[in-house]
């Protein structure tokens, strides 16, 4: 007689939550679809300026892409770290990881504001009003898994042990989350920044 | 672990109201989810009766034309968002883990959280009628109509919450629907072991995931424009009207096939039941199902013949919109073959789905017919596409769905509804339904535009308007005559027993209604069809046990059931407040918002253990599992009676 | 398949991990190099997206361990992918928006009556403009016709023969040539035409709004003749 619990015994053999992620990034996919192909429908159509080409600061923004791309690294060691069940590396790459995004997110407001100051604001033209919905959906993505990891952070002093269950399953899936945030700013700095911006 | 769970003790109660507001369990929340439904469905129907009266004689003035317009946006929102598609979601909750022989969804609470969710969307969609008018834009809200600048006041923006709140509602449902109908099938159940409606649940479920984000953009978008002065659809700035059009379609598409993809599932279910044969074709069957899931990704621009999209766009999608019409069409030649030579049992859920079948038909031809562009462009926005919208939706889905609940509601009932009643019940919606609709192909024809307030006697219009309107009305008394077989059977002690239809699938293998657990012991499948195999196999001999399941085996069994909280229905109530806030308060935005992170914050908190050990009906369980098995089903037995007594 | 065989046993190791951030960095530092060099212009939109492909597999595969996890997952994520790249690419094609580059300069001009395959692209370099564009006035019809979906008069007004130019917002402008004299007093239908594009307000064809934008500043001015003449053409 063996105990059946439904936290192990699943017809694939792998975890609800797990397959729940992957399902939530796929369905992830068209929003971010909708809202780039949004983006590249209107970004030659504004009236009046500025234009990307005018405004965007490709050198800025290489920065905080940096940041973004290290902080994925730093998340994936502090998974790799849970895995072996070293909370204390944990803690620091965690600590790392939510640092990093909100240093992006920084960055992110001071595009943001310097944009406002050169006069471009969700109002002033299709740019505008695209880019900022754009980007700033994927800032709010970002400020949710700084959340998400926060919590994480907070609940590895309070309850340590379930932290570790299933080889760091909650922080394999906030890392899930954050990488694919991480990803969609890999597609958003090219087709935006890098082919659109010059 | 200790503090935390003590500051989150979860819920124990299953009696009384406070049972069904804290309740996790997939039976309850799909009953929830079908009398909800239900009741949107009558309000719908009620904005449809208003509209057929107004429109009965030339030139009639029941209602202002601003009340119209509201009228038929609401009908229309509402009979999609609010009544067939949760109607599908009941059956999805209520069938779907007996089907697949789990003791409930992967994610029990997430499902409680689309249940409230979904009623926050419906009742903040409807209150707009009290605080300054309903929405007026027609069901796909084209923009730059839905703009400030041509749409004032705050039905639009009604609309627009409304729809993000249903598709957060729907979306939580959709993922769990994935995860458990992949991850929680009985062992042997294969993928192509599964019953029809599983497969066209997760079927639908995939679409919903992937359509329900276009959607949610697209009203991100508007609700900007409209909020924060944006430029997406103003046309003075640029903004380009056929980007709304693109993106509701590329949503509103695969929702069509969101829509009827379930009641193909019933149909395939019912039929097979009562030609007493097995579906004819089970894996073409599946098989056109998921062309037309993926297909219908790429027909979108359909509902856009006439926007000038060029010649060679439309013809593309002539093609592919006709090239849908092959599965289909072979869809319908199984159920055929399925009834072939059946000995066909003619009660009102096999009338139903065979009223489905005919119904469906006539409306799968009219839309070849205008999935012909040059076609279409005489029809597009006539009452010839009205006729064709509820060939399919009513014809089709509500159909099917009224099939369903005859074939099912013996099991979540326990009790059987009135054969004679049923099919009085049928013989007025097939008449009704045919007397409302099949004129409307005329009118359309003759030029009638969708969604006028009035026409002239001079029009020639009068007489099928006038047929249409007492079809309506025919419909609505066969409502009215359902609804007294519900409450007719409701009062009658249960009379269904386990297996009323001799049925295939594994939810006849439990009583009805089923115990909480549904499956004391998780069932092994063997076959597509198991429970019909187990029977006829002739290897095993069959105990006949009273509101028992079938015990294959002595194996003594451990039943762990997920515990009840109080925070998925916090959680949606965080977003209705929410909601109401962005017409009305920014507080209210924050406090609603605030009242949601908490909740879900409670909930990820929540003592992580399936089951409390207080919990009284899971000591019953465990009970039950303790005991031997034969006296496990007279305790059982025993234990269902002392239940229903309580319900009393 | 038995829970056990988690994927974790051959996950990679940090030093694994630690390359894919040097490979991503490296190709970040090319992508915005590759900007800058201007003899990499013609193409640098395939490289820039090759490159990108590439990071984004870096993450998926390696970071996101689905090179090693259950297919499922995979089918999961590039199912959703698949669909999104297949319908929003439909959705862009629709939009036109691989025929026009986003180099606002280079006017794309369709062949009339959906004639598939023949594309041409005038490009009117803003030193040149006044000799391609007087060329481009005299010679084809349709390219100035162009012009007028180009600037985003298509959205409101229609013109018969000019496929994106489909609007209803504002009145059509068949046969404006013709009618144009006759719409106001002391006015010639040249000059009413430059009117109604410098003051739209001026002068408001009964039964549509007045919410026509000021859009003379965003022609130059051989744009600007370009499509008065082409307006005067249409009969």
């Amino acid at each position: 007689m063996e105990p059946e619990t439904s936290t192990h015994h699943t017809t694939t053999g792998l975890n609800h939550r797990k397959l729940l992620m992957w399902a939530f990034l796929g369905s992830d996919c068209m929003f971010f679809g909708s809202l780039i192909a949004t983006y590249l429908i209107y970004q030659s159509r504004s009236i009046v300026g500025p234009i990307p080409a005018d405004i965007l600061d490709i050198p800025v923004t290489s920065v905080s892409t940096f940041v973004l791309l290290m902080s994925s690294f730093m998340m994936v060691l502090s998974y790799n770290a849970i895995g072996k069940g070293d909370m204390r590396r944990f803690r620091i790459w965690v600590m790392g990881t939510i640092l990093m995004g909100c240093t992006f997110l920084g960055f992110q407001v001071y595009e943001f504001r310097e944009f406002a100051l050169h006069g471009l604001t969700p109002r002033t033209n299709l740019f505008g009003s695209t880019f900022f919905t754009l980007t700033g959906f994927h800032g709010a993505h970002v400020t949710l898994g700084v959340i998400w990891l926060a919590s994480l952070f907070w609940f590895s002093y309070k309850d340590p042990e379930t932290l570790k269950k299933d080889h760091g399953l909650s922080v394999d899936l906030a890392a899930l989350y954050w990488h694919f945030v991480d990803i969609v700013w890999i597609v958003i700095f090219t087709v935006v920044y890098l082919i659109g911006g010059v | 672990m200790v503090s935390i769970s003590s500051v989150f003790e979860r819920p124990t109660t299953y009696k009384g109201i406070a049972g069904w507001l804290v309740t996790v369990d997939h039976k309850r929340i799909g009953i929830l989810y079908g009398v909800t439904a239900f009741i949107f469905f009558m309000v719908g129907g009620l904005e449809a009766l208003v509209m057929r009266w107004q429109l009965a004689r030339p030139e009639m003035t029941a209602v202002t034309p601003e009340v119209y317009n509201q009228m038929f946006t609401m009908h229309g929102t509402t009979m999609i968002f609010l009544a067939i598609m949760p109607l599908g979601a009941a059956f999805f909750n209520f069938i779907i883990p007996l089907q697949i022989g789990a003791r409930d969804v992967a994610f029990p609470r997430l499902n409680a959280f689309s249940y409230w969710t979904f009623l926050a969307g419906g009742i903040f969609l409807n209150s707009s009628w009290f605080l300054g008018g309903a929405p007026n834009a027609g069901w796909f809200g084209y923009a730059p109509q839905t703009t400030k600048l041509f749409n004032l006041g705050y039905g639009i923006d009604f609309w627009i919450m409304g729809l993000q709140i249903l598709g957060i509602a729907s979306l939580a449902a959709a993922f769990n629907f994935i995860v458990t109908i992949v991850n929680l099938r009985a062992p042997g159940m294969s993928l192509m072991k599964m019953p029809v409606f599983t497969w066209m649940t997760l079927l639908t479920s995939i679409l919903l995931v992937l359509a329900f984000p276009v959607i949610t953009v697209a009203l991100i978008l508007l609700l900007m424009d409209r909020s924060y002065g944006t430029l997406f659809f103003t046309t003075s700035a640029g903004g380009d009207p056929i980007l709304w059009q693109h993106l509701f379609w590329v949503f509103g598409h695969p929702e069509v096939y969101i829509l009827i993809l379930p009641a193909m599932g019933i149909v395939s279910e019912v039929l097979p039941t009562f030609s007493k044969k097995p579906l004819f074709g089970y894996p073409v069957v599946i098989l056109s199902g998921i062309i037309i899931a993926f297909l219908g990704w790429a027909v979108w621009s359909h509902h856009m013949f006439t926007v000038g999209l060029g010649p060679i766009a439309n013809a593309a999608f002539t093609i592919t919109t006709m090239a849908i019409a092959i599965p289909t069409g072979v869809k319908i030649f199984n159920w055929i073959g399925t009834m072939w030579k059946g000995s066909l049992v003619l009660n009102s859920a096999m009338l139903f789905s065979i009223g489905f079948i005919l119904m469906f038909i006539i409306g799968g031809l009219s839309g070849v017919m205008h999935s012909s562009a040059s076609s279409d462009a005489q029809q597009q926005d006539t009452y010839f596409i009205v006729a064709h919208i509820h060939y399919v939706l009513f014809g089709g889905s509500i159909f099917a769905i009224f099939s369903g609940i005859y074939y099912w509601f013996p099991k979540m009932t326990g009790k059987l509804l009135s054969e004679t009643i049923g099919k009085i019940h049928f013989a007025l919606t097939f008449a009704g339904f045919n007397l409302a609709f099949f004129p409307m192909h005329f009118l359309g024809l003759d030029g009638m535009p969708r969604r006028v307030y009035s026409y002239e006697s001079a029009m020639g219009w009068d007489l099928w308007n006038f047929v249409s309107t007492l079809g309506a009305f025919m419909i609505g008394v066969s409502i009215l005559v359902f609804l007294h077989n519900v409450a007719k059977s409701m009062r009658k002690p249960n009379d269904a027993g386990n297996d009323p239809w001799n049925g295939r699938t594994l939810e006849w293998s439990i009583s009805s209604p089923p115990p909480v657990y549904n499956f004391a012991h998780i069932p092994q499948v063997k076959t597509l069809d198991d429970w019909w195999n187990t029977k006829y196999s002739g290897k095993k001999p069959l105990r006949k046990v009273a509101g028992g399941s079938e015990q294959p085996s002595g194996e003594a069994v451990h039943i762990e059931l997920p515990g009840l909280s109080y925070f998925p229905l916090f959680a949606s109530l965080g977003l209705l407040i929410a909601a109401y806030g962005m017409m009305f308060s920014l507080v209210l935005v924050v406090l609603g918002m605030l009242l949601t992170m908490a909740s879900v914050y409670a909930w990820s908190l929540e003592p992580a253990e399936e089951h409390s050990p207080s919990d009284p009906l899971s000591l019953e369980a465990k009970e039950i599992a303790s005991l031997p098995l034969d006296a496990r089903t007279d305790r059982i037995a025993e234990l269902l009676k002392s239940s229903q007594g309580r319900k009393k | 398949m038995s829970a056990s065989a988690g994927p974790e046993t051959n996950h990679p190791t940090p030093l694994t991990y630690f390359k894919a951030a040097m490979i991503l960095v490296i190709i970040t530092a090319i992508e915005v190099g590759i900007v800058y060099i201007a003899a990499l212009e013609s193409i640098m939109i395939p490289l820039l997206i090759v490159l990108s492909v590439i990071k984004f597999a870096i993450v998926v595969l390696f970071y996101m361990h689905l090179k090693f996890d259950h297919s499922l997952f995979s089918w999961m994520f590039f199912g959703g992918l698949t669909v999104a790249l297949f319908a929003f690419i439909l959705v862009l094609t629709l939009f036109q928006v691989f025929s026009s580059p986003s180099n606002p300069e280079v006017v794309t001009v369709e062949a009339k009556h959906g004639e598939v395959a023949h594309e041409e692209e005038i490009s009117k370099e803003p030193s040149a403009e006044e000799e391609t564009s007087a060329e481009a006035v005299s010679t084809d019809n349709q390219s100035t016709g162009n012009i007028l979906v180009a600037k985003g008069c298509g959205a409101c007004h229609a013109v018969t023969d000019v496929s994106g130019a489909t609007g209803v917002l504002g009145p059509s402008l068949d046969g404006i040539g013709s009618r144009a004299s006759s719409r106001q007093q002391g006015l010639s239908a040249e000059e009413y035409i430059r009117e109604s594009i410098e003051s739209p307000a001026a002068f408001v064809v009964e039964g549509f709004d007045p919410i026509m934008p000021e859009l003379r500043s965003t022609l130059t001015d051989s744009e600007f003749e370009q499509l008065v003449s082409y307006l005067m053409s249409l009969n």
